[in-house]
C-alpha cells in the first residue's frame, strides 16, 4: 500500500501516466522516492530485511526504542530502574535526566554506557513488541520515522553516534549479531530492491 | 590534565587524569567531603550535585565534562553562610537524618527539585528523586522536601515584598 503510494507520487510527478510499469527505475538517493516494487526482487529484499531485523531487533537498538515512555536494559530487556521516564523530549524528566548518568562516552570506572545524545527514539519511533512487518512500515513511514527519505534512514543507520553506540557497547554488553558494515549494506539493500515487506 | 572549572562559586584548577570522576576530585583533590562515595555505579544517588544547576551522579561523570562549568556541592547549597538553603532549613525542621550517608545527595536532588517543581506532590517527588536511603528515612525525606518548597515560596514572597505584614 505505501509503496503504491510512493509509486503513484512518482509517476505523477513524472508525467508518465499511461506508462505504469513496474521496470521504471527510479534512484531513490536522487529523489527521496523507493524503487517501484520489482517482484524479481523480492527474494533479495526480504533476505536483506531479515538482516536489518536481526539488528534493529538486538537489545543494544531496541531497547532504547520502546512504545511506552521507560527504556529497557539488558539482554533481557528489562524496563530501566530509577523511574527513568522520557520525559518532554525524549531525554528524561524535569529533575533527573538521562545525562545525569549517561555522557558522551562508555564510562569506564561506572561502566554506565554513554554516546552523544544519549537519549530515548522519539515515541513515534518505538519499535518494542511490535512485529517485523509493523517495524517494516514504522521504517518507511516519514510520520513515525522522523521524517526520514529512505536515503535520509541509510544516512541515519550509518552516521549517527548513538546509532553506532551499539557496535560499542562496552564491557559485558553485546553488540547485534551483525557487523555494521553488513547491516549498512543490507538497509541499502532493501531499500533499493524496493523495501519489500513479509506478508507477517 | 589540567582542567578549570568553578567548585561551589568560586575558581579551581585540578590537575589529574581527565576520567577521574568528579566525585574523587571533589573528594579527594578539592577535600569537600559532603558528596559521599556509596555505590560507585550511578545507582544509589549519594554522589548527586549539581552542575551548571543540573544534577549528577557524579561517581559516573568524568573530571573533563566539568572543564569551564559551574560546580556546586552541598557545602556551597547555601549562597549566604548566615541564611540555610530551604532545603537545608527544612531538613533540620524535620530531622531527616538517621545515619546521615545518603542525605547530602537527596538535598542536592531535592534543592533541584523545588525549583523546577516549586509546589511537589508526594507523587511529584517519587516519581523524580530515585535516590537510595539504606535506613528508610524516604517518609521524612518527602515531608521535608513540602517543607523545603513552602520555605521556600516564603522566602520569595518576602523577598519581593509581597508577604510582609
Ligand atoms: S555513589 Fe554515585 S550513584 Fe552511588
Ligand atoms: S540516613 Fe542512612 S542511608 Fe539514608
Amino acid at each position: 500500500m505505501l509503496k503504491l503510494t510512493f509509486f503513484k507520487v512518482m509517476i505523477i510527478g513524472l508525467g508518465l501516466t499511461g506508462m505504469l510499469n513496474a521496470t521504471v527505475l527510479v534512484n531513490y538517493k536522487d529523489t527521496s522516492l523507493l524503487k517501484p516494487v520489482n517482484e524479481d526482487d523480492r527474494e533479495k529484499s526480504l533476505k536483506a530485511f531479515g538482516t536489518v531485523m536481526e539488528v534493529i531487533k538486538s537489545p543494544r537498538c531496541i531497547n532504547c526504542h520502546p512504545t511506552n515512555d521507560i527504556p529497557r536494559q539488558g539482554n533481557v530487556h528489562r524496563l530501566h530502574p530509577f523511574n527513568v521516564n522520557r520525559g518532554e523530549d525524549d531525554h528524561g524528566g524535569l529533575v533527573q535526566k538521562c545525562a545525569t548518568c549517561h555522557h558522551k562516552e562508555n564510562n569506564g570506572y561506572t561502566n554506565v554506557p554513554g554516546a552523544p545524545h544519549w537519549g530515548l527514539a522519539p515515541k513515534t519511533m518505538g519499535w518494542f513488541g511490535l512485529t517485523d512487518v509493523e517495524i517494516a512500515h514504522a521504517l518507511l513511514d516519514k510520520s513515525k520515522n522522523g521524517g526520514r527519505s529512505p536515503a535520509d534512514l541509510v544516512k541515519h543507520m550509518s552516521t549517527d553516534s548513538l546509532v553506532l553506540w551499539a557496535w560499542n557497547p562496552g564491557k559485558g554488553r553485546s553488540a547485534p549479531p551483525v557487523p555494521v558494515d553488513e547491516f549498512r549494506k543490507a538497509l541499502d539493500e532493501w531499500l533499493e530492491t524496493g523495501a519489500h515487506i513479509p506478508d507477517k | 590534565m589540567k582542567i578549570d572549572f568553578e567548585i561551589n562559586g568560586k575558581a579551581t584548577s585540578v590537575d589529574v587524569d581527565p576520567q577521574m570522576p568528579l566525585l574523587w576530585v571533589v573528594r579527594d583533590e578539592l577535600n569537600l567531603k559532603a558528596t559521599k562515595y556509596g555505590c560507585g555505579k550511578a545507582m544509589c544517588g549519594a554522589c548527586t550535585l549539581h552542575v551548571d544547576g543540573d544534577i549528577f551522579r557524579s561517581c559516573s561523570l568524568a573530571v573533563e565534562y566539568v572543564s569551564g562549568k559551574s560546580v556546586t556541592t552541598l557545602e556551597g547549597l547555601s549562597k549566604n553562610e548566615g541564611h540555610l538553603h530551604p532545603v537545608q532549613q527544612a531538613w533540620i525542621d524535620e530531622n531527616v537524618p538517621q545515619c546521615g550517608y545518603c542525605q547530602p545527595g537527596f538535598m542536592m536532588a531535592a534543592a533541584k527539585l523545588i525549583t523546577v517543581i516549586p509546589n511537589p506532590t508526594d507523587q511529584d517527588i517519587k516519581a523524580n528523586i530515585s535516590n537510595i536511603c539504606r535506613c528508610g528515612t524516604h517518609p521524612r525525606i518527602i515531608k521535608a522536601i513540602k517543607r523545603a518548597a513552602q520555605i521556600q515560596q516564603t522566602t520569595t514572597l518576602i523577598s519581593d515584598g509581597k508577604a510582609k505584614e
